[in-house]
């Protein structure tokens, strides 16, 4: 206890030195959030940009449709389904599909190509075609008969707004389908695969062209939150009674996490550097705090103060300094990743167009999540106790009257 | 010449202090080079795996066949095309495709697909798809009618080694044409999307359903430096205005992000790092002009005039930095030098970078002017991390410097 207060008062004895060792700290926590911030959010980006544009947050199939995906594991879709999936927290939209492959063709060429049927409403908060319309009206109304397609698919079709689209496939349990639809729009993701050959129809058409009334392939769900994707997946899950799957966008697309994966352990390495240098700055204050007090701490050995309380006087001392730096750190962590989470690092040039052309934001974006800063923090207070052991180690070896006589 | 003196013998007197100040800018220059290298490995090696499997560097096509997607619209005279872009000095190897678009079905289910006829003594020259090959064998001519299928479409068609799978597509004359092809290997690329979309035939099985014999629709190129694929194939295009030329870098937007993305996180990264650093030299100099309190206090109370022990700490900062900077990047080269010679092996700790299309072999690479760069970059900050302290000196005043302790 009589430690304790010694250390607090020789912290405020001299504060330029506490200004500057918790500065060093302060700075540590702030440089390692920053880089993490903008990290997580290049992978909170790239979430955004497949599941926010196309896949949702979490999808409801019929069980044993995501590995077998044909008409024939679709399910029936009640509106009290609806409402139990949207009743659970988190949960923003649910987008209901119908998605199957059918022969495209127009006048003189066909092709296979996705067709999706889609809610004109609902879809809006998930690929929005609306927004990506280059040619043509958005459809609506659910009954409309119209069609909106991709551009890449009326290219090759050579087929233009107003013109007629022929659908032939096979639908619920091996039916035959055929259909003609007037194309109403034209839509352009910058995606390729997603502009290549897809068909978008109001679902109750769909659902008519298929032979499947009532049924859906896939129900998306977007969320407000997308960190609470396991607890709404299991919440899902238990309020659902029946064969259904529920899963989340780590499942539904493997090879996103693996990206992320792969990135994230080169992250690793290069925050390890950064702990190193920020490390060695700490380091730089703390060997100079110690060499500037030879003569107190020589003193206080002389008149009896035992080597291990004096060690742990200036680790009590160190310790303080760490948590007032790590408060200090995240406090000023948090309004420069807002920052620059409001205000992104913008791409020029090239690099801009390279981004457009993929269908992304040119910007860095940075992840504001708090727990990146608070890990950071915990981080840089190990690295601090590891430093410590220099004063502790230097008090040991101390001897009173070299130390005096400088 | 005497501050000069006076400057470096004190940055020996205290080993311990110069040694975490070196230390610190040592490791500093040394590791941001290194994991820049080491980045600019990995992304490329991403890049040329991804390119040497399916999209080599310059693609030519006849425009008209980039709109419409139609075998018919082929390259007019091929030999001598081929002929000609062989004596150019940067092409070190080209193949030739027939392609078409149309649908595989299967017993199970049916799914459009691109069809590619393709050479294989030539495609194994430019495409490592043959090395992808989990099951079964690369094409060969021994059995009827072959097709190599990616393993996502095999899942969704049902099929295994030995089915058959039946291809309907549209021929030059645009008519309906049909030819039953059986499985005899299947391939996992990095790229699911390309494996769920692609079948691989015989240039002659195909060109003969298609009714054209030697029929060449496009025509993929490798060249000696793929960075450079965008200057060729502009160089080409000039050449060949009639023929669409296209370098890997419009074909495949999202690999032009991957590379360019990268240049700018790194210097992001080494402006970080260099914050850091400056800052931690600040802070260690600061620390060390209140430790030299007296003694300063002492240098001027004898008559050092101001200026005199502002160019002190300024020397010695820069000494330290100088001493530095140089080994580090010495260092760094030599790091970088001698992994791109022997590789650095992830295969260890890395599931997910194979799985993702990365190989586990990463050969550091970084160009002569990031090292200028950031020489340059260091300096700056040297200049910056020496001025605050000694302007602090600066500040002491030499009674209360001395009356201290």
């Amino acid at each position: 206890m009589f430690f304790l207060k010694l250390a607090w008062r020789n912290i405020w004895r001299n504060k330029r030195r506490t200004l500057i060792t918790t500065f060093s700290i302060v700075l540590a926590v702030v440089l390692s959030s920053f880089t993490r911030s903008m990290q997580l959010g290049t992978y909170d980006q790239m979430i955004q940009n497949s599941a926010g544009m196309y896949t949702g947050y979490l999808q409801v199939h019929q069980k044993g449709y995501w590995d077998k995906p044909t008409l024939d594991n679709s399910f029936a879709f009640s509106d009290s389904l609806l409402d139990t999936i949207a009743s659970v927290d988190h949960v923003t939209h649910v987008i209901p599909r119908l998605r199957s492959y059918a022969l495209a063709a127009g006048q003189k060429k066909s092709r296979a190509a996705m067709i999706i049927g889609f809610d004109p409403q609902a879809e809006q908060s998930l690929s929005n075609p609306k927004k990506y319309l280059v040619d043509g009206t958005y459809i609506t109304t659910d009954s409309s008969r119209s069609v909106l397609v991709t551009e890449g698919l009326a290219n090759y079709l050579n087929l233009a707004v107003g013109d007629s689209l022929v659908l032939l496939g096979q639908g619920y349990h091996g039916i035959s389908a055929a259909d003609v639809y007037p194309i109403q729009g034209i839509v352009k993701y910058g995606i390729q695969e997603m502009n290549r050959a897809m068909v978008f129809l109001p679902i109750g058409k769909a659902q008519h062209f298929f032979g499947t009334f009532g049924r859906l392939t896939a129900a998306a769900i977007t969320l407000d939150d997308a960190h609470a994707v396991n607890d709404v997946q299991k919440e899902i899950q238990s309020k659902l009674d029946g064969p259904y799957e529920v899963m989340t966008w780590r499942q539904l697309m493997p090879e996103l996490v693996q990206a992320i994966e792969a990135d994230s352990g080169s992250g690793m390495i290069i925050l390890l550097v950064l702990y190193i240098v920020v490390g060695f700055g700490i380091m730089g204050t703390v060997l100079m705090m110690t060499a500037e007090r030879q003569y107190e701490l020589g003193v206080m050995v002389s008149i009896g103060t035992s080597r291990f309380r004096l060690g742990s006087m200036l680790l009590l001392e160190l310790i303080l300094l760490a948590l007032l730096g790590i408060i200090l750190g995240s406090i000023g962590s948090l309004p420069l990743v807002w920052y620059f989470h409001l205000n992104p690092i913008h791409f020029t040039g090239e690099a801009a167009l390279a981004m457009r052309q993929y269908g992304m934001d040119p910007v860095l974006p940075f992840s504001t999540d708090p727990a990146i800063i608070w890990g950071q923090a915990m981080i840089i207070l190990g690295l601090t106790a590891v430093v410590s052991i220099y004063p502790m180690w230097h008090a040991h070896k101390l001897n009173p009257i070299k130390a005096m006589r400088d | 010449m005497l501050i000069l003196k006076l400057g470096w013998k004190n940055i020996w007197r205290n080993p311990i202090r110069s040694g975490v100040v070196i230390g610190a800018v040592l490791i500093g220059t040394w590791a941001g080079i290194f994991i820049m290298a080491f980045s600019t490995g990995m992304t490329k090696q991403y890049i040329k795996d991804q390119l040497d499997t399916y999209v080599g560097h310059i693609q030519i096509h006849d425009p008209q066949y980039l709109q419409e997607n139609s075998p018919q619209y082929s390259i007019a005279h091929p030999d001598s095309l081929i002929h000609q872009l062989e004596s150019e000095s940067f092409v070190t190897k080209i193949t030739a495709h027939s392609e078409v678009q149309g649908l595989a079905m299967s017993s199970a289910n049916t799914f459009g697909v691109s069809i590619t006829g393709i050479d294989t003594a030539q495609e194994k020259k430019i495409s490592t798809v043959y090395t992808d090959i989990k099951q079964g064998n690369y094409l060969k001519s021994k059995v009827r009618n072959p097709v190599i299928v990616g393993q996502e479409l095999a899942e969704k068609l049902d099929l295994r080694l030995h089915s058959k799978l039946v291809l309907n597509f549209q021929d030059v004359h645009n008519e309906i044409s049909a030819g039953a092809f059986r499985v005899v290997g299947i391939f996992t690329t990095s790229n699911s999307t390309f494996d769920e979309q692609n079948v691989f035939v015989i240039k002659k099985d195909l060109d003969r359903l298609l009714d054209q014999q030697g029929l060449v629709d496009e025509l993929v190129l490798r060249v000696d430096n793929l960075k450079k694929a965008p200057t060729y194939a502009k160089v080409l295009q000039q050449k060949y205005p009639n023929l669409k030329v296209q370098s890997w870098s419009d074909i495949a937007p999202e690999l032009r992000y991957a590379d360019i993305s990268m240049d700018y996180m790194m210097y992001i990264f080494m402006g970080v790092l260099i914050l850091a650093l400056t800052l931690g030299i600040i802070n260690t100099m600061l620390m060390a002009v209140m430790e030299r309190t007296k003694e300063l206090g002492m240098l001027m109370a004898v008559g050092m005039n101001r200026s005199r022990v502002f160019g002190m700490i300024l020397i010695e900062t820069f000494y330290l930095i100088f001493v530095a900077v140089p080994i580090g990047l010495l260092l760094a080269w030599g790091t970088v030098t001698f992994t791109a010679h022997t590789g650095i092996d992830l295969s260890a700790f890395s599931k997910g970078l194979a799985a993702y299309g990365l190989s586990t072999m990463i050969h550091p690479e970084l160009s002569g002017i990031y090292y200028l760069n950031i020489s340059f970059m260091m300096g700056i900050a040297a200049i910056l991390a020496a001025i605050y302290p000694a302007w602090k000196a600066l500040k002491l005043k030499p009674v209360e410097a001395i009356r201290k302790l």
